[in-house]
């Protein structure tokens, strides 16, 4: 009897595609970890902020800011600001989380970082939002996150300087790849590139974080205002049958 | 810091994140109508498009031009056209990226 091909399981699938940007977290995690030693900060306070806080560009803004002796009041706002482009993302994964329970969406919720939004929803786009697949994501970048700063902690002497290597550009080639899969009309491409330069131009008088929020409002305007202009909606059912991510 | 101020710190930055991510990550399904979804269809190519541009022409505050991450840039753009696999449009093109950093690899500029 022939055996059916079975497809990957969805937390393998997951796990595959988180890969190669967990390698990256796992870099810059053990940077944040030295240089949150070299701020004063404890190897256990350099490892609690990972574990607690999770916000990679916040962590780093908090050490630069605690270098400066900056008032706790003051980084938790700066934090705010940073992490306030996640109101957009939560908003623009919603349609996908609607069939999840309170209780997972108050635990995913904490995982919702840059990188799990733009692997998670390439996925969603194909396939139907499950738990597995979130889960498996979520827990391998927070996982590398967390250990990167530890191993910063541990032997920060040895680790190489990312711009160096120009690992740096890792998580911008990500971000292209998976941004290809948006860019399926005029309509799209040429907000993508408008989106882009208001982004460049609020990123050189705004403080950080707040340039994606702003280009996310523009891009949601141009859909909304022009409902007719594309016909790809948010719908968590779009079952398409493209070429998966790997 | 002592453990008081490091554990509020910690918890307060911990509690605006939260915020920030389970804030609208479920609304009552009624709320999305056709034109709201086209809106929020729209709004992953606002943030790709926040997370890639500055990273090429922004750095230390000023605008600048990058031609090695623009080359690499286009290059993962390319071979996703042509291959629609990340993995591989990711991993030549920070190769790319990484060959010319050390040096392995000529680059014009």
């Amino acid at each position: 009897m022939k055996q059916a091909t079975k497809p990957r399981p969805s937390y393998r699938q997951g796990m595959l595609d988180a890969l190669p940007i967990t390698v990256s977290l796992v870099l810059f995690g053990a940077i944040f970890g030295m240089l949150s030693l070299q701020t004063g900060l404890s190897p256990w306070q350099s490892v609690a902020m990972s574990m607690i806080v999770f916000a990679g560009s916040a962590q780093f803004t908090a050490l630069s800011m605690l270098a400066d002796n900056a008032g706790v009041w003051a980084i938790i706002l700066a934090t705010f600001l940073l992490n306030s482009r996640h109101f957009l993302m939560g908003l623009s994964m919603s349609p996908y989380y609607q069939r999840f329970s309170t209780a997972q969406i108050n635990g995913l919720a904490f995982f919702l970082i840059d990188e799990q939004y733009a692997i998670t929803l390439n996925r969603f786009r194909h396939h139907q939002s499950d738990l597995a697949y979130l889960w498996s994501v979520s827990l391998l970048l927070y996982g590398g996150w967390v250990v990167g700063t530890l191993i910063g902690t541990l032997a920060g002497r040895w680790i190489p300087d990312p711009a160096a290597l120009g690992l740096g550009f890792s998580f911008t080639a990500m971000f292209v790849a998976l941004a290809y899969y948006q860019l399926t009309s005029l309509i799209r491409i040429a907000s993508f590139l408008l989106c882009g330069t208001v982004a460049v131009g609020l990123a050189l008088v705004l403080p950080d974080g707040l340039h994606l929020l702003a280009a996310g409002v523009v891009a949601f305007l141009i859909g909304y205002l022009l409902p007719q202009a594309d016909e790809q909606t948010a719908g968590p059912a779009q079952q398409k049958t493209e070429v998966e991510t790997a | 810091m002592t453990i008081e101020t490091t554990l509020w710190l910690y918890l307060g930055m911990a509690a605006v994140t939260y915020l920030t991510r389970r804030a609208f990550l479920r609304l009552p399904s009624k709320f999305f109508s056709p034109r709201l979804r086209n809106g929020l269809s729209f709004i992953p190519i606002g943030i790709f498009a926040a997370l890639i541009f500055p990273s090429l022409f922004v750095e230390d505050g000023r605008l600048v031009v990058q031609p090695l991450f623009l080359t690499a840039g286009l290059v993962c753009l390319l071979m996703m056209a042509a291959s629609r696999n990340v993995f591989l449009s990711f991993g030549i093109s920070l190769l790319l990226v990484v060959l010319v950093s050390l040096k392995v690899l000529p680059f014009p500029m």
